[in-house]
């Protein structure tokens, strides 16, 4: 076994180090990816400091300005660069603070789930019996409803509002990461290392948090960084048909229904928060491959 | 058959959970008289729509009449407009279906040979071309590719119009819209399924005894790789009827998708509810269906199966 890694590991070595001397540094991986890390990084400050980068007010309204074309000048000289929403809003900004709500909502959707499912998973291997078979039965169960069908149902009731979208996002999606919390703690529990210390009384809690946990970590990683994207993609397309984020409070999701209205006279309101989706999601797609190819080359690209 | 079997008992389960699961979440604000009455009705008119409702009873009686219903195909009455729900949702369904169906066509048609063209001809041109084409896709959400498709061809151009339902011409937009991720996820899974097989031994056998590429991909190729396929294609199709809302909704495509918007905002629950239970059941059978589908392309997983 031990001999056997040192093989892969001496060979896996020399590619390494025959493809640096050979591949120019415009075609390695890191050099790729690197355009999409950096659009991100971009996005994570805009949401940091939003006030940086725009310098009207999201939310005021100026109907005596209402669908001025990019580059409108305001009588006070001030520039509207991508110009102005039906009700006279700068769209820039609301562009620059719809990052914000958008990346607050999906980070906390992916944490709120990955937590929960990780947990439920591990607790599903480590236990199996009944509690294994409940939890996971109730994953199945999720995963054979259409995810966006169930996020409006429960919406529907519970009432759009901001805090309810990250609980419907977090509760909907657990099951994505119980699966691979479960199959991985299957995987780990009968290792040597955790026998061992069942072996030397170790507590049920210490053999989870000390020893299967950190195994979970890595693929929970791979899911997550993916999960990102599709929570940006579901708030927004929650927040399309008016299901998400409220107004005045800016969405890329809402702009966007509005910009529909407007499709034919004012192609200024749906477009840049499309483009802005479009890139932030596309970024973290190409990303969260790059992350699953390093992690785990045996799944390469699905 | 003890497959066949123990398949269709799993889907049933999954069936009763997912009824289980819709009545709970319809309770979780507690009291949903409360959401149906108009916001000046006194304590007595609330309790008469309780009771005419049959929401006076314990939870547990509720729950039981609720699954009689729906076992015998009775989905309730909408509470907004007065018919009973299986009508409402009959007037939409064939519109959903239509649209599902062409989106379907186009994520066959486009999606396989993509992911194909990928994996043969990996690190030529060709794959250059195909792999951004499954990035854009997977990253593009669907009102945004419809905002464009009605930017470019019903604004600019004035080819197809942008809204309404009007022959087969309007079928067009909104079928690529609802098509458009679903081709990039095909494609996707074509292109890894079929990489993997490249590499097994029966493809150089095949190709050291001449057969031509398009041999090797009909006969041995597509063969091989199709499971993945056909899992990813079912699960595609069943989206596709989930995820019409918003393309039905950029589009004002009256089916089923349009018909759930309209009544959340009326909040008329046994119309949603009975909309997302039905599309949670064709989720369902589909998936059941593409099991069923795995053994009859590849009996060996039947086999294997049944003996475990």
């Amino acid at each position: 076994m031990s001999q056997g890694t040192t093989t892969e590991e001496l060979s896996s070595l020399a590619t390494v180090t025959s493809s640096k001397l050979r591949t120019p540094p415009w075609k390695r991986r890191w050099f790729v990816i690197l355009p999409f890390l950096l659009i991100l990084l971009l996005f994570v400050i805009i949401s940091i400091a939003p006030g940086l980068f725009a310098k009207h007010d999201p939310i005021y309204t100026e109907l005596g300005q209402r669908l001025q074309p990019p580059g409108f000048v305001d009588p006070n000289g001030l520039t509207y660069i991508w110009g102005t929403d039906d009700l006279g809003r700068d769209i820039f900004s609301r562009v620059i603070h719809g990052a914000r709500v958008s990346l607050i909502v999906a980070v906390s959707a992916v944490l709120v789930s990955g937590i929960l499912g990780g947990i439920l998973g591990m607790l599903a291997g480590f236990y199996r019996g009944v509690i294994g078979t409940v939890i996971m039965r109730l994953a199945d169960i999720l995963l054979s409803i259409p995810f966006l069908l169930l996020a409006i149902l429960t919406v529907a009731v519970l009432g759009p509002d901001l805090i309810n979208l990250v609980i419907v996002l977090g509760i909907v999606r657990w099951p994505r990461y119980a699966r691979v919390a479960y199959s991985a703690t299957l995987a780990t529990v009968n290792r040597d290392f955790v026998k061992a210390s069942e072996a030397l009384g170790a507590r049920s809690g210490r053999l989870l948090f000390r020893h299967i946990l950190p195994e979970l970590i890595p693929p929970l990683l791979v899911v997550a960084t993916l999960e990102v994207g599709l929570m940006i993609l579901f708030e927004a397309s929650l927040s399309f048909i008016g299901l998400g984020v409220q107004p005045p409070d800016p969405s890329w999701g809402s702009m966007m229904a509005t910009g529909r209205n407007y499709v034919a006279s004012a192609w200024w309101i749906a477009t840049f928060p499309g483009i802005a989706i479009f890139l932030i999601v596309l970024s973290i797609n190409m990303i969260g491959d790059d992350v699953r190819d390093r992690l785990d080359p045996k799944n390469k690209r699905r | 058959m003890l497959y066949v079997v123990q398949r269709i008992a799993q889907a049933l389960i999954s069936l009763l959970g997912v009824a289980t699961l819709i009545f709970f979440i319809l309770r979780l604000t507690g009291d949903p008289v409360l959401l149906m009455v108009p916001q000046d009705s006194t304590a007595e008119e609330i309790a008469v729509m309780r009771e005419a409702l049959g929401l006076d009873q314990p939870l547990g009686l509720q729950y039981v009449e609720y699954l009689g219903q729906i076992f015998t195909g009775d989905l309730g009455r909408s509470y907004i407009q007065n018919a009973p729900v299986s009508d409402l949702i009959m007037d939409r369904l064939p519109y959903t279906i239509d649209l599902a169906m062409a989106a379907f066509i186009l994520t066959v048609l486009i999606g396989i040979p993509i992911g194909m063209l990928a994996a043969l001809y990996k690190g030529t041109w060709v794959e250059r071309v195909c792999m951004p084409i499954i990035l854009i896709g997977q990253s593009m959400p669907a009102f945004w590719t419809g905002i464009l498709l009605i930017m470019l061809v019903s604004v600019q151009l004035k080819w197809l119009p942008s809204s309404g339902v009007d022959g087969l011409e309007s079928l067009i937009l909104p079928a690529i819209t609802l098509a458009s991720l679903s081709i990039a996820t095909v494609a996707r899974m074509t292109r890894s399924s079929i990489l993997e097989q490249l590499g097994q031994d029966y493809v150089r056998t095949a190709r050291s005894k001449g057969a031509s590429t398009m041999r090797i991909l009909f006969r041995h190729l597509l063969r091989n790789s199709s499971i993945p396929i056909i899992t990813v294609l079912g699960l595609e199709f069943a989206n596709l009827l989930g995820g019409s809302v918003i393309t039905e909704t950029i589009f004002a495509w009256p089916g089923l998708g349009q018909l759930t918007i309209q009544s959340i905002s009326a909040r008329d629950f046994p119309v949603i509810q009975a909309v997302v239970l039905l599309g949670a059941s064709f989720y369902i059978i589909v998936n059941l269906l593409t099991d069923l589908i795995y053994g009859w392309v590849d009996p060996r997983i039947k086999l294997r199966r049944d003996a475990s």
